[in-house]
């Protein structure tokens, strides 16, 4: 609650054009946004890119911030995936699926396995993802958004939403299966 | 949402936040960023005005005949009015010919307009400077040689006067084709090749007055080249919507594309005989019909309702009192209309004909660009709950429609009306992308134009 406060105040005080407090805002919220980012892009200086361009996006918007229909936080963090999506848009990559195959025979990683990887690989592994593959698992695991929203934004069905998320979780318990014995190979 | 073991693991290790990014760097990027941005606005919202006062600037600029504004002292014969050159150059080269048959082309002169003392005058001379005015090809307004008395001016002009159909056409093809044709004009023609012949001392031809004087007439009587004018125009509209079936599917079944009105004034600019172009401000307004239609069914909690009825063994009825959960199911059906309206600013290039003397013919195309727009009513979000259209995600402006319009319009001197068909059509999405789909409008419509001509 305090720290809602505080990002208001912050939100009030760039309003009036006080490039200090819009410096931390920045501050504050942009490890969370590059994370976001991150996710979305295929490298680092693309994420980078987009990071910058959540936070043109969010100085140019933010007079449509209403505190009264929620907080500051989950309401930049919708932002900055909606203007990730428009770039990728712009970007003329094309939010196709192409056909992802996962074999059913296929071991997948298990519960307790998960504790070995760290930040890093299952980002690498996500990043792996085909276009679209790609969003739609960050837009439902890690943004929470549902397969109606994700339809909406992605331009698609609900159904194909759901069925590629499910092809999409499949085929990254495989990768990371694999990504864990070739890392216990290593290290034997 | 419950979410199994491996959705938890992704979003517990990968919701936490990146620290290792320069963010020094990165801010300086996203503040050149925001830099260049509010430049390039900046500049759209300079460029706009400016293009449009360019543009209205040099319609009038060209539309205007400038022949006419050179200073006096530097007229040359080129610089000449188109009249008069071809009437002097014709005369040099015609002066041969002319003096040959002189008795016979001066009698002709002299019925017309009476210049008798210069007849004389001429008839003496003539044959001494047929030969050196035939060779003549240039003459030069400010030398002593085309100096002529201002009684000749007036006798000049009044010859000019016969030949109304001079000044009155603007077209430069049809001057040079009168200027040959009627005896009047061979008569200024035999004049001013006369002009040329007498002696040096006794020529003083005041070229600026002369000008002056045919400029005034073709100004009186010239095509008008610029107008303002109003123009109200009614249509029928369709709407055609695309993206995800669900998302605009109730927007369909709900809303009825009904009528557009616009209503608006003008300012055009010929630019030839045919084409002229033409821009000015419409305010544009559709109406939709929406019909809403819903069950809504709810529970409402009644602690004090009648659950059930006893029945005592003396034959008397009881009441029960408790806790009951009331279903109520509620018939929602709304009728209501819904209104866009725009303030746009049309740019249509157009194609005329005069079909007679009094009735012409405009075929016109265009884009219209939309500088402002508002929205009044509501409709329904995806989760079936009413917002007001106010908060839809439609553009404020920087729409853009196509314009084909036809028109018939009755010509009077000073001002014109007539008859309006119009076809429009969206050319860019109504609907902000983050909407998820389409929306563009086609209209057919009729309506009245009306003009006063500058």
């Amino acid at each position: 609650m305090q720290n809602e406060s505080s990002h208001l105040l912050l939100v009030h005080q760039c309003l009036e054009g006080d490039t200090k407090s819009e410096e931390a805002l920045y501050r504050r919220f942009a490890p969370q946004v590059m994370a976001i980012a991150r996710r979305y892009a295929k490298d680092d200086s693309m994420a980078q890119d987009y990071m910058q361009e959540c936070f043109v996006a969010l100085f140019d918007k933010l007079k449509k911030f209403d505190a009264s229909k929620g907080d500051f936080e989950p309401w930049l963090y919708r932002l900055c995936v909606n203007q990730i999506l428009q770039l990728i848009r712009k970007s003329n990559r094309k939010i196709s699926f192409e056909e992802l195959s996962t074999d059913l025979q296929e071991p997948e990683i298990q519960e307790n396995e998960m504790e070995l990887l760290d930040n890093k690989m299952l980002l690498n592994a996500i990043r792996e993802l085909p276009n679209g593959y790609r969003e739609v698992f960050n837009l439902s695991v890690l943004d929470n958004w549902s397969h109606k929203e994700i339809s909406t934004a992605l331009k698609i069905t609900e159904s194909s939403s759901r069925s590629q998320l499910a092809r999409a979780k499949s085929w990254l318990r495989q990768k990371l299966y694999k990504i864990i014995r070739h890392h216990e190979q290593k290290l034997v | 949402m419950s979410k199994n073991w491996f959705e938890q693991n992704m979003n517990k290790k990968l919701s936490g936040s990146a620290e290792d990014f320069d963010l020094d760097a990165n801010w300086k990027a996203i503040q050149a960023k925001r830099s260049k941005k509010k430049r390039r606005v900046l500049f759209f919202w300079f460029v706009l005005p400016v293009v449009v006062i360019l543009f209205a600037g040099s319609s009038i600029f060209f539309a205007t005949d400038h022949r006419y504004l050179n200073d006096p002292e530097s007229i040359s014969s080129t610089a000449l009015p188109l009249a008069s050159r071809i009437v002097i150059e014709k005369s040099v080269t015609q002066s041969s010919s002319i003096t040959t048959n002189e008795d016979n082309e001066n009698s002709k002169l002299e019925s017309k307009s009476g210049i008798q003392s210069l007849k004389q005058n001429k008839k003496k001379d003539s044959k001494k400077y047929a030969a050196s005015a035939s060779q003549t090809t240039e003459i030069n307004p400010t030398s002593e040689r085309s100096k002529a008395s201002i009684d000749q001016l007036i006798v000049a002009s009044s010859i000019e006067e016969n030949n109304t159909e001079i000044a009155e056409s603007r077209d430069e093809s049809d001057l040079e084709k009168h200027v040959f044709e009627s005896e009047s004009d061979l008569a200024i023609s035999a004049l001013v090749s006369k002009l040329s012949l007498l002696p040096e001392s006794s020529i003083e031809l005041d070229i600026p007055l002369f000008d002056a004087e045919i400029q005034s007439k073709k100004t009186a009587k010239k095509t008008p080249g610029y107008w303002i004018g109003a123009t109200a125009v009614y249509g029928l509209q369709s709407i055609n919507r695309s993206g995800p079936e669900d998302l605009y599917a109730f927007r369909q079944k709900e809303e009825e594309a009904l009528e557009m009105m616009q209503a608006g004034f003008e300012f055009g600019v010929k630019l030839s005989r045919h084409f002229s172009l033409q821009t000015g401000l419409n305010y544009i307004q559709y109406t939709d019909k929406r019909v809403y239609e819903n069950t809504e069914v709810y529970t409402v909690i009644d602690s004090n309702f009648i659950i059930s009825k006893l029945l005592k063994a003396d034959g008397s009825m009881q009441d029960i009192y408790g806790v009951a959960e009331i279903p109520y199911v509620r018939e929602i059906n709304e009728t209501s209309y819904n209104r866009y309206r725009h303030m746009e600013l049309p740019v249509i290039i157009a194609w005329e004909n005069k079909l007679t003397s009094n009735f012409s013919f405009r075929a016109g195309a265009g884009v219209s660009l939309g500088l402002i727009s508002s929205r009044s009513g509501s409709i329904s979000d995806i989760n079936d709950s009413k917002i007001p259209l106010s908060q839809a995600p439609y553009k404020s402006q920087g729409q853009m429609a196509g314009l084909l319009r036809i028109e018939w319009m009755y010509m009077k001197p000073g001002w014109s009306a007539g008859i309006i068909l119009q076809g429009r059509s969206d050319l860019l999405n109504q609907l902000k992308s983050e909407a998820g789909y389409t929306e563009r409008r086609t209209v057919y419509a009729i309506g009245l134009a009306y003009r006063i001509h500058l």
